[in-house]
């Protein structure tokens, strides 16, 4: 057991709260009768249950050991940096088009996150998009949005 | 049906050229997914479950499953050559593995591997083939209360094996368990927790998920590692192991090859399992336990029998009963699924030209296999050199259009990220991502045979037990498996195994 699991396990603790609140609303039926909410409210239920188990078990448990640091001495700035180019690639997905979309992002993870030269940078970014463009559109008959693109072309 | 005509059925189905090209193809991806660090075969098999929507079911699950047996091969190199696990299933390769590549023996090393694999699997393709009838068979007088205590039971099992803490396995389960709740309930059709998201209604998709908490999170922990791989150089020659490596390597074949196909077809078993049950009763076995460690030959052979095995052996429950015993068997059940063609017992007498016809292409790509691990060995060296910083945009961008594919939707890239970041953070903090991903898949399934059972008994518990004996057996052994670790002594040796698993 680890400091963090008395963190978590309140997390997990509410969300199973809410859980069995949103379980409840939708309801429970009996046992001969189950309705919606039957196997919801009591998941939401049991994850609690063991939410507070687990907290018990962090707070009473001494282990003696000098605990791991999870984000010491990591790069996790460069994992924040790739998901936030991801959640934006999903909003300006439709819009720009599967081609522009994907040309910015490449070269963005390409390019801005690791020291890497713009010829190499552009030349993966492009065979990669064309080899997926060939797979998935042309072969697969994927439908993926043209965006700006389509409508510049069309 | 009788025999001849079954295996001819097979033949026939096999040995399309249409068939026999994707079989190919879904070996040598598995051969790279394999290889290639950072991404296993349950994230694979989610992104290319797409690509499938347009072949025949048949076609589409011989190329799954050829991925996924071909990245039990391809993961050995890695193990062998950088020290690092391709696939999680043979981390216990790297261990004598490694040791040998360093003594100038890495050729006889990924020799027995590719030849040990390929002698479990065509091992564990006969057992399927004489199994698999049977348990189908068995199943056909299975209700509601024998396939909801199943599911308890293959949950368990999971649970018990696969995590060093069971709390968080259980509550991870359970977590699962809710996830599958999402979109219409599965009797009366009222949605739950979709909150007026259409992209909810049919529930959250089972590769958007996978490919979350088992490909973009995998990528986030790769790259804010800080320390760099070195590929170990060494000439790669002599691949055909020696006589006394074979007469070393024989029994550890063999010992793996059953101890893989039973560990496989229990859920929660699987490759992982497997492997590291094969090394520990290989060195058992050994007259010298002091070489394991030090490159012995058996370490190797043992275990990467064990895992291939283990993957022919989570077929019989999948196809007989429906149940996947782990995340690339989900992926799989969802292929059949979407392929309109639901795995359980009815699935052999119904489609038995899919059954053997993939039981036949396991023969074929087992033997293709081979023939690429051994003679392209070089080729699958100079892929384990691309670097991880052009390696990683093209894994990410494979998850976007997998995820997109399935339902042309923007919402499920937008699921896969959310469920990218949670498997990141599940995994910096000690909870595992595969009890809530097979309680997810199973969810739905446990909740429509729970309320069917209490609808036929009018609400009494006591037909999970009384004149139900698999339903009574299985409910025992799934308590017995969640009660053995508040025995002292099964506690430290399961945290022992546990802590021996970890990469």
């Amino acid at each position: 057991m680890t400091r963090h699991d008395r963190y978590t396990s309140l997390i997990w603790g509410l969300f199973g709260l809410y859980v069995a609140f949103e379980g409840w609303r939708l309801q429970l039926g009996s046992v001969h009768q189950p309705k919606s909410g039957f196997i919801v409210f009591w998941a939401g239920m049991i994850l609690f249950g063991l939410s507070v188990i687990l907290f018990l078990k962090a707070v009473l448990t001494k282990t003696g050991e000098e605990e791991k640091h999870l984000w010491k001495g990591k790069d996790w700035p460069k994992g924040v940096k790739v998901m936030a180019a991801l959640f934006a690639y999903a909003v300006v997905f439709r819009l720009a088009g599967f081609l522009v979309s994907t040309f910015f992002l490449l070269l963005f993870l390409l390019k801005g996150l690791e020291p890497q030269r713009w010829r190499v940078a552009i030349a993966v970014t492009v065979v990669t998009i064309a080899v997926c463009y060939l797979v998935f559109v042309v072969f697969l008959e994927s439908q993926f949005p043209a965006g700006i693109l389509g409508k510049i072309f069309s | 049906m009788d025999f001849w005509s079954i295996i001819q059925t097979g033949f026939a189905t096999a040995f399309q050229p249409q068939n026999l090209l994707y079989c190919f193809i879904g070996v040598f991806i598995g051969t790279l997914i394999g290889v290639l660090p950072g991404i296993g075969p349950s994230g694979a098999l989610a992104i290319l479950l797409p690509t499938t929507f347009n072949i025949p079911a048949v076609s589409a699950i011989i190329m799954m499953t050829g991925i996924y047996y071909g990245a039990m091969y391809g993961g050995s190199t890695t193990s062998i050559l950088v020290n690092i696990p391709g696939e999680a299933a043979s981390v216990v390769t790297c261990i004598d593995g490694y040791k040998m590549a360093r003594q100038g023996r890495a050729g006889p090393a990924l020799g027995i591997a590719a030849f040990g694999s390929f002698i479990a699997g065509l091992a564990g393709i006969v057992f399927l083939a004489f199994l698999a009838p049977y348990v189908a068979n068995l199943a056909m007088d299975f209700g509601p209360p024998e396939y909801f205590s199943l599911m308890i039971l293959g949950l368990t099992l999971v649970i018990y094996l696969g995590s060093n803490s069971i709390i968080k396995a259980v509550m991870m389960a359970v977590v699962g368990i809710i996830l599958g709740c999402v979109g219409q309930d599965p009797i009366l059709a009222k949605p739950r927790l979709v909150y007026g998201f259409d992209a909810l209604w049919d529930g959250l998709g089972l590769p958007p998920v996978i490919m979350g908490l088992f490909g973009i999170s995998e990528v986030l922990l790769n790259l804010e590692r800080t320390e760099k791989v070195d590929v170990y150089k060494t000439k790669l020659k002599g691949f055909l192991p020696s006589w006394e490596d074979w007469r070393l390597s024989a029994l550890p074949i063999a010992r793996g090859t059953v101890l893989g196909f039973m560990l496989g077809v229990l859920p929660g078993g699987g490759a992982i399992v497997a492997s590291f049950a094969s090394y520990a009763v290989e060195k058992k076995f050994s007259r010298h336990p002091e070489t394991f460690g030090n490159g012995a030959i058996e370490g190797v052979a043992g275990p990467e029998s064990a895992n291939n095995a283990a993957t022919m052996g989570g077929l019989v429950p999948l196809l007989t009963l429906g149940i996947p015993t782990n995340v690339a068997m989900a992926m799989m059940l969802a292929a059949l699924m979407i392929h309109g063609t639901p795995p359980g017992p009815l699935l052999i007498q119904n489609h038995p030209d899919l059954f053997w016809g993939i039981v036949i292409s396991m023969v074929v790509g087992n033997m293709a296999l081979l023939g690429l691990n051994l003679p392209l060995i070089g080729m699958w060296v100079k892929v384990l050199k691309v670097p991880y910083k052009i390696l990683f945009p093209l894994i990410l961008l494979f998850c976007l259009i997998g995820a997109f594919s399935v339902n042309s939707l923007v919402a499920d890239i937008v699921i896969m990220l959310i469920f990218g970041c949670l498997g990141y953070l599940m995994k910096k903090y000690g909870y595992d991502a595969a009890p809530m991903m097979l309680a997810f898949v199973l969810g739905p399934m446990v909740e429509i045979n729970l309320r069917q059972a209490l609808m036929i008994s009018k609400g009494k518990f006591s037909i999970f037990v009384v004149h139900h004996p698999i339903s009574l057996v299985c409910l025992l052994v799934a308590l017995l498996f969640l009660l053995l670790p508040l025995v002292p002594s099964f506690k430290k040796k399961r945290e022992k195994i546990i802590l021996e698993e970890e990469p």
